[in-house]
């Protein structure tokens, strides 16, 4: 029973992994592209021009344009406390329009309230960042810039819950309005425009669109599925583990079951000669090892049941703090240019 | 219990055995002509070749022999539990050797109880769990009525009052003999067929169990075939058929001794007959 139990219990860890993996993928590709229909992502460092931005916005089938723009830096407070021997841990700022993204992408609060057009140097945090920084909604929050803009302070106004939309950041993630963050990093580009289709224009057509009035600077463009195809790849070969995994265990545990039986009958034919010899049928020895097997099976795979829970939390809480699987940020889907290929 | 065994009744399906066979007088049990012949590899090995006896009601028989003479393979003909080659089986008017599977298997549940060298207790059940085992295969309640009552007489009859919650591996050898005994005897077959029940003891237990058989056929009209390749086991008979080289070689018959059981003149014939 023990057997069956184990065979039972890695195979469901193995499926429940997966499962969960598939699920954790999905939820990422939604936290990451909200509700839009494309994305348009700056190819080069400096980002997308605000000459690119417009004319992206006038594109006609474009409904809602979100632009954002995503840096890494750290807390001034960091620096100065952070033992020198230890690297203090990043956050990750994303500039976003206050009135466009909310529509795009889903900002749960835990307290508070979003950013606000007129918000001067206001920022929203995470709940996982509020917890570690000990932050709070009418805090403040002071972040490096450039050197020539020094660190900034803002006032915390809102938390967002859990980590925040961007798994890349693992929870430390700050909201500040586009505005800003592109004066706090001194840069005038966007990282991305997330988009929303207009009713009646289909997707395929807009990007027929983008390709002949976009001519300003190349730039990469993703479909959602594209995004959470892109996401599943990155996890596709732990996945696959996983399947193979169960595969085999699957085999094995068939075959550890059909041994186990077997040797049960081969050890009691002693027992079934007895059973035989006092007037059993063939067909009622047949039911008692059928009916243990049945037994058996169920109680095993109860158990296993049971221990597979316990060994899918284990797994997954391993995937998680490993960081050997990360839901990362799409790969190149399309990348387009405007520029003719110098072999023309 | 009564010194007579019960007459007959017709019984249902679900019973166990009608007591001890269906007529009072005459043969009970018939081997005509039988052989058994067993593959082995690439040749054949005539276990048994045309063999034919006769048992009577009531009569305890002993076949002897030395080991490989065919004697457990006759046996196991006898009661079924194998088909022959060729030849028949005739058990309380029934041609056995001719039955289906099915058949063959109500058979040995209403008319045969086994005894057998290795005592085949089921190691999970308790002494009244296993002496009750002919009942459930039935599936007569071993718990209540006729069938609670039949299974403390034969514990008495065992001697083993008392021990009915004990289990296998809690007994003696000699005890656990005596429970294959009384699971044998419990539903009244019209035939005990005992193989080497004495092998596995020592030689005063196995001299008690010797008794006890001796005392059911003696007592309650039993018929009992008992094998053995021991010339003491096989002075508790009435008729002892010597079996060699897959046949009856001879047939000595000591007569019902109710005080004396004497080894001495079968060894002794037994002896001139080279064995």
């Amino acid at each position: 029973m023990v057997g069956i139990g184990l065979g039972v219990a890695v195979l469901y860890a193995s499926l429940s992994a997966g499962a969960a993996m598939d699920s954790a993928v999905d939820k990422a590709a939604a936290d990451e592209i909200g509700h839009a229909d494309l994305r348009v992502q700056a190819l080069e460092e400096s980002g997308l021009s605000q000459a690119t931005v417009d004319v992206i916005d006038h594109v006609a089938g474009v409904s809602v344009a979100a632009p954002a723009l995503e840096r890494k830096t750290y807390l001034a407070t960091s620096l100065t406390q952070t033992p020198s021997a230890k690297l203090p841990a990043p956050v990750t700022v994303l500039g976003i329009d206050p009135v466009q993204e909310p529509i795009l992408h889903d900002l749960p609060l835990v307290s508070g309230r979003l950013l606000a057009t007129a918000d001067g140097q206001s920022a929203l945090i995470t709940q996982t960042l509020a917890s570690v920084e000990h932050l709070g909604v009418g805090g403040t929050i002071t972040l490096n810039g450039t050197v020539a803009s020094g660190p900034q302070a803002f006032n915390i106004v809102g938390i967002v819950t859990g980590d925040g939309p961007l798994p890349e950041a693992e929870g430390r993630l700050i909201f500040l309005s586009l505005d800003s963050a592109q004066a706090l990093f001194g840069t005038t580009g966007i990282t991305r425009v997330d988009l929303r289709v207009a009713p009646g224009v289909s997707v395929d057509e807009l990007m027929g669109q983008f390709d002949a009035t976009i001519q300003t600077q190349p730039y990469l463009l993703s479909r959602t599925q594209d995004l959470a195809d892109s996401l599943r790849a990155e996890t596709a070969d732990f996945r696959v583990a996983l399947l193979l995994v169960a595969a085999v265990v699957l085999f094995a545990g068939a075959f550890l079951i059909f041994n186990t039986l077997s040797m049960t009958v081969a050890e009691r034919g002693r027992e079934v000669g007895l059973l035989r010899a006092a007037g059993t049928t063939r067909s009622q020895v047949m039911s008692f090892v059928l009916l243990q097997a049945f037994v058996l099976g169920i109680a095993g795979s109860i158990l296993g049941v049971v221990w597979g829970i316990g060994m899918a939390v284990l797994t997954l809480a391993w995937v998680g703090s490993s960081g050997s699987i990360t839901l990362a940020a799409p790969s190149l889907s399309a990348a387009r240019s405007p520029w003719p290929s110098s072999s023309a | 219990m009564a010194n007579q065994p019960p007459v007959s009744q017709p019984s249902d399906s679900r019973s166990p055995a009608p007591a001890y066979g269906r007529a009072r007088d005459g043969v009970i049990l018939e081997a005509r002509n039988l052989t058994k012949r067993y593959r082995l590899g690439t040749r054949d090995v005539d276990a048994l070749r045309g063999v034919s006896l006769q048992v009577r009601r009531g009569e305890f028989v002993a076949l002897m022999g030395p080991s490989g003479s065919g004697k457990s393979t006759l046996l196991q003909l006898l009661g079924g539990l194998d088909r022959p080659t060729s030849g028949e089986v005739v058990l309380d008017g029934e041609v056995v050797s001719r039955l289906g599977d099915a058949e063959a298997t109500r058979l040995r549940r209403e008319k045969t109880g086994f005894v057998f060298q290795f005592f085949n207790l089921i190691p999970l059940l308790d002494v009244y769990e296993n002496v009750a085992l002919p009942y459930t295969i039935a599936g007569v309640d071993p718990r209540h009525g006729d069938a609670a009552a039949r299974i403390r007489e034969v514990l008495e009859l065992v001697d083993l009052q008392g021990r009915e919650r004990n289990r296998p591996d809690q007994l003696s050898a000699g005890e656990q003999q005596r429970v294959a005994l009384a699971r044998a005897l419990v539903a009244k077959p019209a035939i005990l067929l005992a193989d080497e029940p004495t092998g596995n003891l020592d030689y005063a237990t196995g001299g008690e169990i010797l008794d006890e058989l001796w005392h059911s056929c003696d007592a309650f009209g039993q018929t009992i075939v008992l094998v053995t390749h021991d010339a003491r086991a096989a002075a508790h008979a009435d008729r002892v058929l010597v079996v060699g080289d897959g046949k009856i070689r001879d047939e000595i018959d000591l007569g019902r001794r109710s005080a004396n059981r004497d080894a001495g003149p079968l060894i002794a014939r037994l002896a001139q007959l080279g064995l």
